[in-house]
């Protein structure tokens, strides 16, 4: 049941969609794979975008939660009141989460539908004919589709050569460590620092194991998402669509001296937020020099 | 507590996304290794010999008891075999279905022991990419073995060493190769049947279809019937190649051997349906809407007037092949799926189902060809 509501609304049509595309662009089926995750890319980019925001927003409250968390650590209650009038709530972190949650299945899906389509076995095969849709004519006659591409015989497969096979794990794991390193915001508590230090290494480090032991045609695919990540969060902010996301400085528990004070933080921490949110700057100045007047 | 997860924000998103990628990778890791295609089964005298994933059995055609199977205990990495074994004088012929991490070989079986007497791991195959699919065919001393690297290899029985006989494919040989006196009729994935010389391989003809001819053709008074991916039957003339007759089967794909006698072809489709066509012109004759995709092709009951074919419901459907009216149902279980063409032998109906779950796990049923009941089931030594 939920297979096959799974496969109609979204396997099916992004399966329909590549071997189409694969037709409209010289019957390639690596440059269909690039093309089509490219494309898939900017349809998710309105989830993105906000899954940046929404990361840079909690970016820009880090230090004060850091702040608030330590002078109020033995009195919980006030610490929640304190998190509330910075602007915190619990549904931020929802916020956050919820963009990337909704763009999971669509990746899955897409990386479904690239096994699919190369249908590499009897059994792939058979289920790819279940697939395609009967009105979409001329899909069927496409099938095999010419899986060979930049010298690899054959996207289903990790490239057969000694060497070579090397080449896109070390792409894959190359361009899966720049991501994570581009996107992971800079952690002022040393703790959490290392451990999602250790995360961007482990995680091209897996990335490049599958992409050694899968099929060429997933390893093209990875790097390209890789890529196009890197550009998307490179590029939309300098192009006006999207927060920068800069390093902040490690504010210093002293620095907040009272309650009263840390109301005063939570109104210097909107307009700070809201010229990040508008893409101008991120950058705030340190919060003692807010403070009194 | 509540308030350190923001903290923890960056690193959980990282292990919520490793964790569903691990989850979604690894998903088809798990278990007992998954069945890349459907078991190839022989019958040759007393004996049916299948082939299905890592093992080959010899089993009593008339009770289902195990003889003998290959190899007797599997030690590492294990080939797959799928494709239908040939059956010599003498021995039993396999190929494997390689997969990358296994080792492609071709075994050669004693056929009363099942005893390796010869092993061939093949240098001159691609490893990565060469399977064997299709059935290998004996015929005269000589075995033809199709493979997915486009090639069609001629082995020697004796010492299992294999040699490119044709090489003129543009695409895998997913098909046994059919054999009528002299020539051999080879369908590719690349679109096109090819008519080649059975002494030397050289190509008599060959003729462009409209989709990728994944099916062996089947031949009757001189004419070739096959059907393709394009949804369309070809009949064609065995000398020449010419085209008879072409119709279309609307969006049903053909992919196993048609049935031809007195005068109808029998056609099943990947969408359920099985036709009877006229031989000379093509007219349908009948239609009939099946319970699943059917893969294999018909078949016919040798003495009878019964059609049988197995569906990816895990059904058998018996019709009567005068007007497709349907006779008997034989069920397997529940999750299991029938990809392969059934085999009519003496008064049974057999077939190899995928799938099977674990509280029924048998492999082969045979079914009374008159009433659809199970007579013996094979379930493989675990």
């Amino acid at each position: 049941m939920w297979d096959a509501f799974w496969n109609a609304v979204l396997i099916n049509p992004m399966l329909n969609a590549l071997v189409a595309l694969y037709s409209l662009l010289g019957q390639n089926f690596g440059i269909a794979i690039i093309v089509f995750t490219i494309l898939i890319r900017l349809l998710t980019l309105p989830l993105s975008l906000r899954q940046q925001r929404n990361m840079q927003k909690m970016q820009a409250l880090q230090p004060k939660i850091k702040e608030i968390q330590e002078k109020y650590k033995n009195d919980p209650q006030k610490m929640q009141a304190e998190m509330t009038k910075i602007g915190y709530s619990p549904t931020m972190m929802l916020g956050g989460c919820l963009p990337m949650l909704i763009q999971l299945p669509i990746w899955i899906g897409l990386y479904q539908a690239i096994t699919s389509a190369m249908a590499a076995s009897p059994i792939d095969l058979f289920h790819l004919s279940q697939r395609l849709y009967p009105w979409a004519t001329g899909l069927a006659q496409l099938i095999p589709l010419h899986t060979s591409f930049l010298g690899i015989p054959n996207l289903a497969y990790p490239v057969p050569h000694p060497i070579g096979r090397f080449i896109l794990p070390v792409l894959v794991a190359g361009t899966t460590y720049l991501q994570q390193k581009v996107m992971t915001p800079p952690n002022p508590d040393p703790q959490s620092s290392a451990v999602s230090n250790q995360m961007n290494i482990m995680m091209p480090l897996m990335m490049g194991f599958f992409a050694y032991n899968f099929s060429s045609g997933l390893a093209i695919y990875w790097t390209v998402s890789n890529l196009v990540g890197i550009a998307q969060y490179k590029l939309l902010p300098i192009l006006g669509l999207a927060p920068a996301v800069a390093p902040q400085p490690v504010a210093s528990p002293a620095r907040i001296e009272a309650g009263e004070q840390a109301r005063s933080d939570s109104q210097a921490a909107r307009p700070a937020l809201k010229s990040a949110a508008d893409g101008r700057s991120s950058t705030r100045k340190p919060v003692k020099a807010k403070r009194k007047k | 507590m509540f308030f350190r997860f923001p903290r923890l924000y960056a690193r959980r998103i990282h292990l919520i996304v490793l964790l569903a990628l691990a989850g979604v990778l690894l998903s088809g890791c798990a278990g007992r290794l998954p069945a890349v295609s459907w078991a190839g089964m022989t019958p040759a005298g007393d004996t049916l010999y299948v082939a299905f994933s890592t093992h080959i059995y010899a089993l009593d055609l008339s009770n289902g008891n195990l003889r003998w199977h290959y190899p007797e205990s599997i030690q590492g990495v294990a080939a797959q075999f799928y494709a239908p074994p040939a059956v010599t004088e003498d021995t039993v012929i396999a190929g494997s279905y390689g997969a990358p991490g296994t080792p492609e070989v071709l075994v050669g079986l004693d056929r009363s022991s099942g005893k390796e007497r010869w092993r061939s791991e093949q240098p001159a195959l691609d490893t990565l990419n060469t399977h064997v699919i299709g059935g290998i065919v004996a015929q005269d001393r000589r075995v033809y073995v199709p493979s997915t690297d486009h090639r069609l290899y001629a082995l020697d029985p004796v010492s299992g060493t294999l040699t490119p006989f044709f090489e003129g494919a543009q695409n895998a040989l997913w098909a046994a190769p059919l054999i009528v006196n002299d020539t051999l009729y080879l369908a590719s994935l690349d679109h096109r049947l090819y008519a080649l010389s059975a002494a030397d391989g050289a190509k008599l003809w060959e003729f462009q279809a409209g989709g990728a001819l994944a099916g062996t053709p089947a031949y009757a008074d001189g004419v070739l019937y096959f059907g393709g991916f394009d949804s369309q039957v070809y009949a064609l003339d065995a000398q020449t190649g010419q085209a008879r007759w072409t119709v279309s089967l609307e969006d049903n794909w053909v992919w196993g051997t048609p049935a031809v006698r007195d005068g109808t072809v029998y056609v099943s489709t990947l969408a359920g349906q099985v036709y009877a066509l006229d031989a000379a012109s093509g007219a349908q004759k009948w239609v009939k809407q099946v319970g699943g995709p059917v893969r294999g092709g018909p078949a016919l009951h040798p003495q009878g007037d019964t059609l049988y074919v197995g569906a990816a419901d895990g059904k058998v459907y018996a019709l009567n092949n005068a007007d497709g009216e349907l006779r008997w149902v034989g069920e397997t279980a529940v999750t299991t799926h029938i990809y392969t063409t059934p085999l009519v032998v003496d008064d049974l109906v057999i077939i190899a189902v995928n799938d099977a779950p674990n509280d029924n796990p048998a492999l082969v049923y045979a079914f009374d060809a008159a009433t659809g009941q199970v007579r013996w089931k094979f379930v493989p030594p675990a």
